[in-house]
């Protein structure tokens, strides 16, 4: 039986992930490789696609044979990736939306910048919550 | 590259063309044929035969096979020939040339031409070809004869029209060149072309139908649907009927059909590897003719569709195949992603962000197969609508994959083509992004090729390794094998391809037609044969090649190009062109650091290290093993994520476990197959990383990562010389499954005891290499680098511009991050504090014997040791290192050195034991050591010292932040820059971080300075440790902030020494309007300080307050050591006065006054650049010096008749009249409680004013004032200047009398010699003037101009400044604004150190000491001065001067008595040109009785004067006012009363 897809990652301005999950179970090696060469492959996709759009939520950017990237693209140019392998996109959205408020929530944090890499637990809890909640 | 064209012959590539074959007149057959394919449209092949007519006829039209319909298993499902045979052998139709003249010849020719014709036509008819005959003729031959032509039609039983007259040859005479001759042959020709197409469109069609007729049969013979296998045969060739006919709709409907039917067809379970293979074989071609078509008719999201599908079916077989087949499957895959991203790629890359396509509903396309079903080919059910346009976002795939693999189709069996193209389907127009296509983009695509190219080389290395292994095995009891045992020395040479389509066949001479089929066993042997022969490393490296080409100009692909690069580097080196792959990894790993994706920059490093080490690269080997192991102690502390939502299993697991775990396998293969297309890489990418992902697993758990650590930290402390040699004991070979060296299972074999070789000698390093481990970690801006490189022309690969640095990447800074800068504060002038903080990433400690700090001023470099912790805040600068010593630190071959060096270091003894983190403060600077940790609060602090691998050294502790610093005392003024921090890690080790070349702060850093913060990130020691790596450094000071300024590599020494006090004395009263107020600006050295040499200050006006603005002020600076000494005015601008060379302990005092022309208060700055800057700021406050007055009145009863005047009289200005004397009475009111000595007084009156002063001012005017003073000023300025200045301030001539005066309307009042004013004292000056002209509108009379100065013994004196107690270390200077009874008071209390430091001052001082008084005072009037004589220009008022009418003057007489009538007379005077007519009232007055008429009329002639009398009678006595008298002029409306005068009236 395989295993479902859904990694979803974080980076921050300077490209680099600040906040990576994987929301469904553990992966093989071989796997969190493919998981790690697909989001950062679609990091291009992103860039090309966002400035297409007016919406931060640019739908799927990238695939990759089964697997699908959506984007989620803040005002501060912080990128949501989504690894998955064809959930709804109104549910990604709903999830996107919801990880938009608690990343806001943790930039408010004074000593929080926008490269520092989010290892709050309370974060970590509650996205995985929500991807429970909404796309699990 | 063009795919397609390598792959496949021109049959399969290009569309079908009807054939037409060419009999007869064979000299025209070139030239008919290529008109048809190069002129005509459609093109058509006309195949000219030179063959006998009965040869001719049984190639072309000979008897067909005959197939049963019902049979057994069917030998293939697609003959490999059929396609070329039609399009080359069997002809639609037969175009006979036949000549004019054997249509009109004899009996006999006739004969002979219709023999041959109807042997041709019956052929024809046989097979449902056409026939044509064409009559070649001359031009202008006109047409056939009818009878002729009639005669061929009927024995032919032939169309009439298809006897038609060809004029292909010229007539006689003319060129077959002329253009009119081509014209008329063109035309033939296209009517023959005509009727050509018709015919063949009949042929292929009755083909078709026959073919449908002939698989209806089939199915009610079997009484179900065909086999698979025909079905597929049926559409295919229904399909390609329908594109001989260029029914492109009906073709697609047919392919699709047929691709269906493929999908259907039975492989078996565990599927047979040549059937498996054979199905491929014909699904690739229906799958390449789909993709052709649909790209060509512009249904780009049909054929995106296709290629996910055919993906998707084809990516993995339903089972296992053998390995060998898997290998071939492998690069059938390769060569469809190739094709596909040919195909398909290149068009999705050309599209837009957005584009617009047509949406089918779904009901339009039900609706479209209506009819379709029922005929279908392969039973299955009805597909959706084969035109309908595409599907969007992320369902298309799936979407799509069920309308191809519903196995209907759209397209009838008749092959009609009718409906096929979903004609009534509804579309409607939809904007889609094209980002949903993004997995058919060519880098996509080439990209998964590359993967599966690598997977394939794999696998091929497998049966490699396995026949190698014994696989002689496989090759027994094969008709192939030649050899039993070992190695199969296999023959593939008798193996050619089968009848049909993906099949191979055996050649074999004793089986029937020469070939027998290959057995399963044979089939994998032959499989294999080839997979180990063609596959290689070089061959996966041209699929990447063609991916990495189209990646490299691709803008926005950096990453899928670093993530090719990764894998064409491991194929580099299996290729052994390691170089290559040492560039392509080099690019990869920097993109990966610095993007900061770990798990892949591992990957890539791992590599990395393996190509260094077979490069003979001990220094880099040992470096990336250095990263590699901070990289997985950084992963070890990656946070919790990653951790699975789900599942028990691995909750627990760290990633790391999950790289080390090993032997996993390639799960993701196992997934469900059935799991639509969207899973049809991931086995096969999975196994195309797996070799990859497997060399991660090298590096296990922490403990090896510990031990990999170890064992290169301890090379670092032996040399180099030893991992080199265990490199070259490695064998080169080792890269599959061989473990790394010195990073695998315990320490590596780099480490001496490992290597078990002894320590090499230190100069003796074999093969002349040095030992000695020098590496500098330089910031390299790559993209800036690369772009320069662009625009010069020049586009060198990264690697090749990191090759011009002294080293490839700072990923050294992963090992150990820096983070330096200056103290924020100096401790004192002569020394500066420089802090470096180094986190060591490592998972253990790193040795670090000492820091060596490189700075650079103007006079050269130095060097200086950096000691532990904080620097105490009393300790002295310390010792630089001798300049030969430094100067080698920074070179590669310094190992000499470094014996020398060590005499000149600084030994750290170990600290005592239970020595924890000792406070930095509390103990002397002697007993710091190295290693010493500061741990004075803080989270990410230094730890304590651990006992180092060296003797004498001490370890940077693993993940924590240790401070090094260094006190040093600036040699000269200027820029002073920390170039370089040197580690010296043992005797053997240098790590050298150019600190000049990193930016000081990029918005990556959470804090400038941090090198390294965002590649840090995650883990305990990760961003949040570097955002503040001196958070725990406090400054000494009672604020206890922070101490040092991360970034600040730069320090601008200023000053050395002591900083000179700046401070001034203020003017000891209070400064008045337009005086001189005098300042000093006093500088002061201080004992223990430096001489100021070269300094120069500076004064400014700086904020004004109350009305004054910085323009009203000028500052007079006395400039007694410039180039031209002297006195320097200065309005609202900055000056700079240069100072000359003042000793330590003396002062220097700088004579300034200021003279402001409005009230208010301004603040005067000095700065002193030494070149630090120390300021000083004085406030001034000037006030006016007088109050001034003036009244204007006129003779007493004299009253003037005036116009009205048109304009409204304006406020503030008095009206006066032509010719009546005005006295002006101006008083002067001195307001401040200070002595003021009044020299003069002089009216200068407006030139245009027209108002004359009536006499002489030296006569006529008086002054009045209080008693004159004491005397004439005795200052120098005094009594000798008084009368210089007073006579240049009387204007032209002093003495010209009322008319010189009036003349420059202008005039001077002496007023009593020097009289003194003191506070409320009033002097009055009277002018007589008189207006001569008119003035319509408000001027001012003129000016008053006062020269007064301070009198003597009422000077104003500036104060001097108390001396400093201490030398001031600050920079910002001292601010002697305040109040001047302050600065008295100071002044006056110490007034002690006042003389004191008089006696220090040189003979440069401006100052002297004549000029001082005692009591601390400077005299302001020493020369030079400015000039102490003040005029306070005051205005008079505004006047206008209107024309008088008429002057009216009451008279009466002087005494009254009560009773006794007297005369009071009006007296009239008109001054004007015409006679006024006036009405004279006599008021009324309470006291007086009036005899006469009181209101008489009166006429005043021109220039005449006139009067009117009246008897008046005094009732009461005491004064009385005499009544007024109203004059009105009506024709003038102007009136006048007169202000009657009081008399005394006594009684009788």
């Amino acid at each position: 039986m395989s295993v479902p897809t859904l990694t979803f990652v974080i980076v921050g301005q300077e490209d680099h992930p600040i906040y990576e999950v994987d929301l469904t179970g553990p992966k093989e090696q071989q796997t969190q490789y493919l998981h790690q060469f697909v989001l950062h492959s679609s990091l291009d996709a992103v860039d090309e696609q966002m400035w297409t759009s007016k919406e931060p939520h640019l739908k799927v950017v990238d695939r990759f044979n089964g697997l699908q990237v959506t984007a989620f693209v803040t005002a501060g140019n912080t990128r949501f990736l989504l690894l998955h392998d064809g959930r709804s996109d109104d549910a990604i959205r709903a999830f996107f939306t919801e990880v938009y408020d608690l990343y806001l929530r943790v930039m408010l944090n004074p000593f929080h910048t926008p490269t520092t890499r989010i290892t709050s637990r309370e974060f970590d809890r509650k996205v995985k919550l929500l991807a429970k909640r909404l796309i699990g | 590259m063009n795919f397609v064209a390598s792959f496949y012959p021109q049959e399969h590539r290009t569309p079908p063309l009807p054939l037409v074959a060419l009999i007869g007149c064979s000299e025209l057959h070139r030239e008919i044929s290529d008109y048809f394919i190069q002129h005509h449209r459609p093109p058509l092949v006309f195949h000219g035969s030179n063959e006998p007519l009965e040869q001719f006829v049984a190639r072309a039209f000979g008897p067909k096979k005959q197939s049963p319909l019902v049979g057994g298993p069917l030998p293939g499902i697609l003959k490999a020939d059929w396609f070329a045979k039609h399009r080359g052998k069997k002809p639609a139709m037969v175009v006979a040339l036949v000549e004019r003249r054997e249509l009109d010849g004899d009996p006999s020719t006739w004969n002979r031409m219709m023999y041959g014709l109807k042997q041709l036509a019956d052929a024809a008819g046989q097979r449902g070809a056409g026939v044509l005959v064409g009559v070649v003729q001359q031009q202008g031959q006109g047409d056939l004869p009818p009878d002729r032509v009639q005669a061929v039609s009927h024995n032919l039983t032939l169309d009439r029209r298809l006897i038609l007259p060809l004029a292909l040859l010229p007539p006689p005479g003319v060129a077959p060149d002329d253009p009119a001759t081509r014209h008329v042959r063109d035309a033939a020709l296209t009517r023959l072309g005509r009727l050509a197409l018709e015919l063949a469109a009949a042929y292929y069609g009755r083909l078709a139908r026959a073919v449908a007729d002939k698989a209806a049969a089939r199915r009610s013979a079997l009484g179900g649907p065909l086999p698979p296998e025909l079905a597929a045969r049926t559409a295919f060739k229904l399909a390609v009927y329908a594109e001989f006919r260029q029914d492109w709709a009906t073709a697609v409907a047919h392919y699709r059909e047929a691709y269906a039917a493929i999908l259907a067809v039975q492989i078996g379970l565990p599927p047979r590897p040549q059937r498996w293979s054979e199905v491929c074989a014909v699904a690739e071609l229906v799958h390449l003719k789909l993709l052709m078509l649909a790209v060509h008719q512009g249904r780009l999201e049909e054929a995106v569709a296709q290629v996910r599908a055919h993906l998707g079916h084809f990516a993995r077989p339903k089972g296992v195949l053998p390995a060998s087949a898997q290998g071939a499957h492998l690069g059938f895959l390769v060569r469809q992603y190739q094709v596909a991203a040919q195909e398909v790629g290149t068009h999705v890359d050309a599209l837009p962000a957005y584009y617009t396509t047509t949406t089918t509903t779904g009901a339009a396309g039900t609706a479209a197969i209506g009819g379709g079903g029922t005929t279908s080919v392969g039973g299955g059910p009805a597909a959706a609508g084969m035109t309908g346009g595409s599907t969007t976002g992320a369902a298309g795939g799936g979407l799509m994959q069920q309308q191809l693999t519903g196995g209907g189709a759209t397209a009838g069996m008749t092959g009609t083509g009718a409906g096929i193209t979903g004609s009534g389907a509804t579309g409607s127009s939809t904007i889609v992004s094209s980002a949903s296509l993004k997995d058919c983009s060519r880098a996509h695509l080439l990209m998964a090729a590359a993967r599966l190219a690598v997977a394939r080389r794999q696998q091929a290395d497998a049966l490699r390794a396995a026949r190698a292994g014994g696989g002689g095995a496989l090759g027994s009891g094969s008709a192939l094998g030649s050899g039993g045992g070992g190695a199969a020395a296999l023959d593939t040479a008798p193996v050619r391809r089968g009848p049909y389509v993906g099949q191979l066949v055996l050649r074999n001479e004793a089986a029937q037609g020469g070939y027998s089929p290959l057995s399963d066993q044979d089939y994998l042997l032959f499989l294999e044969s080839e997979e180990c022969r063609l596959v290689t490393p070089a061959a996966v490296i041209d699929v990447m090649s063609s991916a990495l080409l189209l990646l490299k100009d691709a803008p926005g692909a950096d990453r899928l190009r670093s993530q090719l690069g990764g894998l064409m580097a491991q194929e580099h080196v299996l290729a052994g062109s390691l170089s290559s792959a040492r560039k392509l990894l080099l690019q990869v790993c920097h993109q990966y650091r610095r993007e900061g994706w770990l798990l892949p920059l591992l990957q890539a490093l791992l590599s990395l290290r393996d190509v260094a080490q077979r490069l003979r690269l001990p220094a880099e080997h040992l470096c990336y093993s250095l990263e590699i192991c901070a990289l997985a102690n950084q992963l070890q502390y990656k946070p919790a994520v990653l951790v699975p939502l789900y599942g028990s299993g691995g909750s627990g697991q760290h990633p790391i476990k999950f790289l080390t775990a090993g032997g996993s396998g390639a799960a993701v293969g196992d997934e469900d197959g059935g799991d639509a297309g969207g899973n049809d890489g991931n086995g096969t990418v999975s196994t195309a990383i797996s070799e990859q992902a497997s060399c991660c697993a090298r590096l296990v758990d922490l403990g090896t990562a510990m031990a990999a650590c170890r064992s290169a930290v301890q090379t670092l402390i032996t040399g180099i010389s030893e991992i080199k040699q265990g490199i070259m004991k490695t064998a080169p070979t080792s890269t599959d499954g061989t473990p790394a060296p010195g990073a695998g299972a315990g320490p590596g074999p780099f480490s001496p005891d490992a290597s078990g070789l002894a320590p090499a000698p230190a100069t003796g390093a074999s093969g002349g290499l040095p030992r000695h481990f020098h590496y500098t970690v330089e910031h390299l801006d790559l993209r800036e680098a690369q772009r320069r490189a662009r625009d010069a022309g020049d586009p060198r690969p990264v690697a090749e511009l990191m090759h011009r640095h002294t080293q490839h990447d700072y990923g050294w800074s992963r090992c150990v991050s820096l983070a330096a800068g200056f103290a924020y504060t100096r401790p004192d002038p002569d020394s500066a504090d420089f802090y470096l903080g180094l986190f060591c990433g490592l998972p253990r400690g790193l040795p670090l014997k000492a820091v060596v700090l490189h700075f650079a001023d103007d006079q050269g470099d130095m060097w200086v040791q950096a000691l532990p912790g904080v620097v105490p805040p009393h300790a002295p600068p310390y010792p630089l290192l001798p300049g030969h010593i430094g100067s080698a630190l920074d070179s590669a071959t310094h190992s000499f050195h470094h014996l020398h060096l060590n005499t000149h270091l600084r030994q750290h003894p170990p600290p005592p034991p239970g020595a924890d983190g000792a406070q930095p403060d509390a103990e002397p600077e002697a007993e710091r050591t190295a290693g010493h940790a500061h741990a004075a609060g803080g989270p990410a602090s230094t730890s304590s010292t651990s006992g180092g691998p060296g003797e004498g050294s001490a370890t940077l502790p693993p993940q924590r932040w240790t401070h090094y610093s260094a006190r040093l005392a600036p040699r000269c003024l200027g820029r002073l820059r920390a170039e370089r921090a040197i580690l010296l890690l043992s005797d053997h080790a240098t790590v050298v971080f150019k600190l000049a070349s990193f930016p000081p702060a990029t918005a990556a850093s959470a804090q400038p300075g941090v090198l390294t913060g965002p590649l840090l990130g995650g883990g305990r020691g990760g961003a949040d440790a570097a955002a503040a790596p001196f958070r725990s450094v406090r400054s000494s000071g009672p604020t206890g902030g922070p101490a040092v300024s991360p970034g600040q590599l730069v320090l601008n020494v200023a000053h050395l020494g002591p900083l000179p006090s700046l401070s001034y004395g203020l003017p000891s009263g209070l400064a008045l309007l337009g005086e001189h107020a005098p300042l000093l600006a006093v500088l002061e050295v201080p004992r223990e300080g430096r001489p100021l040499v070269n300094a120069c200050m500076e004064f400014v006006i700086g904020r004004t307050s109350g009305g004054l603005q910085p323009g009203d002020i000028v500052l007079v600076v006395d400039d007694a050591a410039g180039p031209q000494p002297g006195l320097m005015a200065l309005n609202n601008e900055r000056y700079r006065i240069q100072l000359p060379t003042v000793q330590p302990g003396r002062r220097y005092t700088v004579r300034l006054w200021a003279r402001a022309s409005a009230a208010g208060t301004a603040a005067v700055g000095a700065m002193l650049l030494c070149p630090a800057q120390v300021t000083a700021t004085a406030t001034l406050t000037f006030e006016e010096p007088f109050d001034f007055k003036c009244r204007m009145s006129s003779e007493v009863g004299v009253h003037t008749l005036s116009l009205p005047r048109l304009t409204s009289r304006d406020l503030g200005s008095t009206a006066l009249t032509i010719g009546q004397p005005v006295v002006l009475t101006a008083m002067l009111r001195a307001l401040q409680p200070a002595v003021v000595e009044v020299a003069s007084a002089q009216v200068a009156l407006e030139p245009g004013s027209a108002i004359r002063l009536v006499a002489d001012p030296n006569q006529q005017l008086a002054a009045h004032g209080p008693p004159p003073g004491v005397g004439p000023p005795t200052g120098p300025g005094g009594p000798s200047q008084a009368p210089t200045s007073l006579a240049s301030t009387l204007g032209p001539d002093p003495a010209a009398g009322p008319a010189g005066a009036a003349a420059v309307a202008s005039g001077a009042l002496v007023v009593a010699p020097y009289t003194r004013l003191t506070k409320s004292d009033v002097m009055t000056l009277l002018l007589p003037i008189c207006p001569t002209e008119l003035l319509d509108h408000p001027r001012s009379l003129g000016r008053l101009n006062i020269r007064w100065r301070r009198p003597a013994g009422h000077v104003l004196l500036p104060q001097q400044p108390a001396p400093h107690a201490t030398a001031s270390g600050s920079g910002s200077g001292s601010d002697a604004a305040g109040s001047s009874a302050e600065d008295g008071g100071f002044a006056g209390a110490e007034a002690g150190d006042a003389e004191g430091q008089r006696e220090g001052e040189g003979a440069e001082g401006a100052v002297g000491e004549a000029n001082q008084r005692g009591d601390g005072f400077v005299d302001p009037l020493a020369p030079p001065c400015p000039d102490p004589w003040v005029t306070t220009t005051l205005e008079l008022p505004r006047v206008t001067v209107a024309e008088s009418l008429l002057t009216a003057r009451t008279v009466g007489p002087s005494a009254i008595t009560t009773g006794i009538p007297f005369t009071y007379s009006l007296q009239l005077q008109n001054f004007g040109t015409t006679p006024l007519e006036l009405m004279i009232t006599l008021q009324d007055a309470p006291g007086f009785a009036c005899a006469n008429e009181r209101s008489p009329s009166l006429s005043v002639p021109p220039r005449e004067r006139a009067g009117v009398s009246w008897q008046l009678t005094a009732s009461q006595p005491g004064h009385q006012l005499l009544p007024g008298v109203r004059l009105l002029a009506p024709r003038h409306n102007c009136a006048l009363t007169t202000q009657s005068p009081h008399v005394y009236v006594q009684p009788f």
